[in-house]
């Protein structure tokens, strides 16, 4: 029998197999990817750009790194870096540094005491003795406290200067603020599908090719709950990467400064909003505060997830799936 | 005057392109679908990094056993069946190995005190992380 079909009828028909030759040619376009690597404030960086160009991606990249070096501790060449206002009373200091100072002195002005830019010095002694499966002794914790509580920096014009013999340690907004740029450098080159990730706790994810542009964030310490995630910093803060058990006890790298102990009720905080900065240092205080607080996270606009235990012990309305 | 011709017959007439038609339209609707929901892809292979610097790529497709010179030992890598794990490291956290299998485009495997970070890579954009 042989297959006659009206004119109308072959209309039909090739209106309905049009898209589906598109849909064919579609799932089949050449994809752009960029991808860099870079090892910065301490942990692992994954840049990836899906516009743009590689030189584009290295730029980032360079960036980064070099940002890294006005935060370092040791970094004794940068002289105008935090190694620099740690050793001298009072420096010329690079805009960066200026900037992380600011945004960790409102870090500490909302944290209850919680959070703290002073306490390096107590942070480093208690890595060093946890490494050799050892806890400070409370005399220590209060000596250092006490030298954190008498430090002060304050910034004028370009100079900064700190008063008192405790160490600024600005490493919990520095991954963070270095986002804040590198998304200013995106948005300028007009770059909108990337997704830059500071060590799995400082992110930035802007779109991609997806159905919604969106990227699934599983989160690990907490099996099987995930958020989707479009143009939004996230900021992780969990114990489990740094993590030692002495004497039945966990103690992580986070020092809660109103007890000067590194040992918190929480296993990890992550926070999605604007402003990888901010989310980075309150990802850390707040870590310490504890899931009480978390109103005062959701009325600065930020979505919040406290987990314990691998479960999600609360979560922001709407957050997670 | 022609008598109208009943619903029944006119499919009956036309059953063929009424047949090619609805083959055309359902056609049409899975490859949409088809197309708009990302399978998370596999990836084919990783890149082992030590603070930043790439010392290793190791492809997905052969189960092995990897050692990699870290700062304070070696660690061992395993590949089996196209995934990913840290069999073995010298850190005092193990979180690394706790981590489990990886096998997406996206996953990570990370020993912060060793500073190393195994990425998990293919052609495909990265549409899901775990952090």
């Amino acid at each position: 029998m042989a297959l006659r079909m009206s004119p109308r009828s072959k209309s039909i028909v090739s209106f309905f197999l049009l898209p589906l030759a598109l849909a064919g040619l579609f799932s089949c376009k050449g994809e752009v990817h960029h991808i860099e690597y870079a090892y910065a404030y301490g942990t692992n960086w994954e840049i990836h750009l899906y516009e743009g160009t590689k030189a584009d991606a290295e730029a980032i990249s360079d960036y980064i790194r070099t940002s890294s070096q006005v935060l370092d501790l040791d970094a004794r060449h940068c002289q105008n870096g935090i190694y620099a206002l740690n050793h001298q009373e009072e420096i010329e200091a690079s805009p960066f540094l200026i900037e992380a100072i600011q945004l960790g002195q409102r870090i500490e002005s909302q944290s209850h005491g919680a959070y703290s830019i002073s306490i390096g010095a107590l942070t480093k002694a208690w890595l060093e003795n946890l490494e050799q499966g050892k806890i400070l002794e409370p005399t220590s914790v209060a000596s250092y406290l006490e030298q954190a509580q008498a430090t002060t920096v304050t910034v004028q014009g370009s100079k900064a200067k700190k008063e008192g013999s405790g160490e600024i340690d600005l490493g919990s907004v520095g991954k963070g603020l270095c986002l804040d740029h590198v998304k200013a450098q995106l948005t300028e080159k007009g770059i909108r599908k990337y997704l830059i990730n500071g060590g799995s706790s400082s992110l930035l994810i802007g779109e991609n090719s997806s159905s919604d542009g969106s990227t699934k964030v599983h989160l690990a310490d907490a099996k099987g709950r995930y958020f989707n995630a479009k143009n939004i910093a996230v900021s992780n803060s969990a114990i489990s990467r740094q993590r030692y058990e002495v004497d039945g006890h966990v103690y992580s790298h986070i020092v809660d400064a109103r007890t000067g102990i590194p040992e918190l009720a929480y296993d990890a905080l992550c926070l999605a909003g604007n402003g990888a900065g901010l989310l980075d240092g309150l990802s850390t205080a707040y870590l310490a505060l504890g899931k009480d607080y978390a109103n005062e996270l959701e009325n600065q606009g930020i979505q919040v997830a406290f987990m314990k235990g691998g479960e999600v012990v609360y979560e922001s309305a709407g957050f997670l799936s | 005057m022609k008598a109208p011709v009943s619903f029944l017959k006119q499919i009956q007439r036309h059953w063929v392109e009424i047949l090619v038609v609805s083959l055309a339209l359902i056609a049409t609707i899975l490859a949409v679908i088809f197309v708009s929901i990302p399978a998370r892809q596999k990836a084919a292979y990783a890149n082992v990094s030590i603070k930043g610097e790439i010392v290793r790529r190791i492809e997905l497709n052969q189960d092995a056993t990897y050692q990699v010179d870290v700062p304070h030992g070696t660690m061992q890598i395993s590949v089996k069946n196209g995934k990913i794990a840290v069999f073995s490291s010298p850190c005092p956290g193990q979180y690394c190995v706790h981590q489990g299998e990886k096998e997406h485009i996206g996953d990570s495997l990370i020993c912060a005190h060793e500073g190393v970070a195994i990425y998990l890579v293919g052609e495909g954009e990265t549409t899901e992380i775990t952090i």
